[in-house]
């Protein structure tokens, strides 16, 4: 019963054609180079219908590369990235659809995290022996483990009517609370908005927890410095209407909209992803209150 | 592919739609379930189809997720009429209506077929009690058979006796069967249970299948015991006096619909706990099996626990009438 739009919404301002840090790095330096540049230019696009549209060409050329490279990390988690923040475009239009890209998301982020571990079958192990894993994870892995649980957690918003998938929610809090641990700045504290968003997403009743999902948040707004707008978006979206606070909601969005979206270059595009999603939440905000 | 422009017709034309069709008597619904649920799903189901079939005169404003407060707060704001109505868990229904505690009495019933054919013949028993307390009944909403969750097996009430097990505070039921078994109980909310597993201060627990999971219970557990404790539900309820302001016309169709619809929520519901079952299993949980000896010292347990229960917990009335029908269930098919 976790809540559907736990993820799915808040991945299309995190996630959505973000910074691909991690991008590939190829035997081939010349391709590894292209989708780098490809990349950072992306991230720093202030278009969004422009890159969404040209997300599935780049989606096949990484295809064509893991053919050849089936087992390269970097490319592994490229597209685990990559077919995550699409299925997030996708979902509103054609959820079912959605549901395969998601797939690939998960499949490969998990690929890559194997490739991590010395007991790779600890993945789909019951949860009590699959804690062992965060023994063998270094700080080198964050970005792996980061998208990794990312694509593992969007996979797991778009099935929430299945049992089985709901049942590896466990797993992915505890990855997304290693990478906390380990780095809470990772990727500007997205890994506090992912617990915040969760844990304001249930009732305390359903396992939910109001006060350390303001903690999460309040942590993602300090490391971000105001610059990162999806941390008032999911605040907005998550937090205030769970403890039915309009005047937070409002003033969250306003804050939002209001923000240089470009303040940070590499922010740029998911800056206003962001934007786009709190104008439309704020003309929501009488359906909730 | 959706373009931004696409999504921004499809919320311009929602937007545009509720502000034309504002009805003219708006039930204000609260449900601890979060948005996305199939709780909370089946009331945005309900809400389109009242809009369409009153011609937008009624329809249901919802607030999913406890953002109105715990069921308590729900029901103290439908008595100063700030909400019109809930989809309520166990402790809203038994809260609202005691007898609703003798349909949960542990191994009352053997099979959804019973469940079925009790509650359709005691659907104006409860009907009648709720409307006598104030509240118009829309229809049940399936929790489903509980099992209990241990770290140790629990195949016997001996078992039991051996760890700490769980309780709700305050509740009725188990508050006399513990007793008398001379189980140690352990008083904990639910928010308080998977804090309470991880540091052993309970070792047993009990829920629906996928309420265990919901709640990740089960990355706490090691068995879970095959035998189903008893039937637990909920129940849409809306405030009399709101309700008795709605045109008769509509009234009936609000009825008609909430039949229908809550009817499919509950086979959803229970497909959901037959794959919660086999989803635990493979998250590494043992079955454990109960033998029918056992079997009989359980319910033996129960008929003693009946003496202090029947005619306090709830009325006689109601557990006789539920024993009457149950009897004409298995007598018809066996």
């Amino acid at each position: 019963m976790v809540a559907k739009h736990l993820l799915t919404m808040l991945l299309l301002t995190t996630l959505a054609f973000g910074p691909i840090g991690c991008a590939a790095r190829l035997q081939s330096a010349l391709v590894g180079s292209l989708i780098e540049d490809v990349s950072a230019a992306t991230a720093r696009h202030d278009d969004l219908d422009l890159v969404a549209s040209g997300v599935p060409t780049f989606l096949l050329l990484l295809e064509g590369l893991l053919v050849a490279n089936p087992q390269d990390p970097q490319l592994l988690l490229s597209a685990a990235e990559i077919y995550t923040s699409y299925a997030t475009l996708v979902e509103v239009d054609d959820p079912e659809r959605a549901k395969h890209l998601y797939h690939r998301g998960k499949v490969n982020g998990l690929k890559a995290l194997a490739l991590r571990l010395s007991q790779p079958d600890l993945l789909q192990a019951p949860y009590a022996e699959f804690i062992r894993v965060t023994d063998d994870l270094e700080a080198s892995d964050l970005p792996t483990v980061f998208w990794a649980a990312s694509s593992w957690g969007a996979w797991i918003s778009a099935n929430i009517e299945s049992m089985a998938a709901l049942a590896e929610l466990p797993k992915v809090i505890k990855l997304m609370q290693w990478i906390v641990a380990q780095d809470e700045t990772f990727q500007y504290g997205t890994s506090h908005v992912f617990l915040g968003s969760y844990y304001a997403a249930l009732p305390p009743m359903l396992g939910g927890n109001p006060e350390k999902a303001a903690e999460h948040f309040d942590r993602a707004v300090a490391i971000g410095k105001g610059q990162v707008l999806m941390v008032y978006v999911a605040k907005a979206k998550f937090y205030a209407r769970s403890t039915f606070d309009r005047a937070l909601y409002e003033s969250l969005l306003n804050q939002a909209l209001t923000s240089s979206a470009d303040a940070v270059p590499e922010l740029t595009l998911q800056n206003i992803a962001a934007q786009r999603q709190a104008q439309i939440l704020l003309d929501q905000a009488d359906d909730f209150f | 592919m959706i373009s931004f422009k696409g999504l921004f017709a499809v919320v311009a034309a929602l937007v545009a739609n509720s502000v034309a069709a504002q009805p003219n008597h708006l039930l204000k619904i609260a449900t601890l379930a979060p948005e996305g649920s199939s709780w909370a799903t089946v009331l945005r189901t309900i809400d389109a189809d009242v809009r369409q079939e009153t011609d937008g005169n009624v329809g249901f404003k919802i607030y999913p997720g406890g953002v109105q407060g715990d069921e308590k707060v729900v029901l103290r704001k439908m008595r100063i009429g700030q909400l019109h109505g809930g989809n309520f868990g166990g402790q809203g229904v038994s809260q609202t209506l005691p007898d609703v505690l003798a349909l949960q009495m542990p191994f009352l019933f053997d099979s959804y077929a019973e469940v079925d054919y009790v509650l359709e013949k005691m659907d104006a028993f409860y009907r009648q009690g709720y409307e006598g307390r104030g509240y118009i009944f829309l229809g049940w909403a399936d929790i489903g058979f509980v099992h209990i969750l241990s770290q140790q097996p629990v195949a016997t009430v001996e078992d039991m006796r051996a760890q700490k097990v769980w309780q709700l505070p305050d509740e009725p039921l188990t508050s006399v069967l513990f007793r008398l078994a001379g189980v140690t109980s352990v008083p904990l909310n639910i928010p308080d249970v998977l804090l309470g597993l991880q540091t052993n201060l309970i070792d047993v627990v009990y829920a629906s299948p996928s309420a265990t999971i919901v709640l990740q219970w089960f990355t706490r557990a090691k068995y879970v015991t095959q035998l189903p404790i008893n039937y637990t539900l909920g129940a849409l309820l809306i405030d009399k006096r709101a309700f008795d302001k709605i045109p008769a016309e509509d009234r009936e169709h609000i009825h008609r619909i909430a039949r229908q619809r809550m009817a499919a929520l509950n086979q959803r519901n229970r497909r959901e706990n037959d794959e919660a079952m086999t989803v635990l299993q493979a998250n590494g949980l043992s079955l454990v099996e109960v033998n029918p000896n056992d079997v009989e010292t359980f319910k033996d347990l129960v008929t003693s626990a009946e003496a202090e229960l029947v005619g306090q917990a709830f009325s006689r009335e109601a557990h006789e009438q539920i024993a009457r029908h149950l009897q004409d269930s298995r007598r018809t098919s066996p």
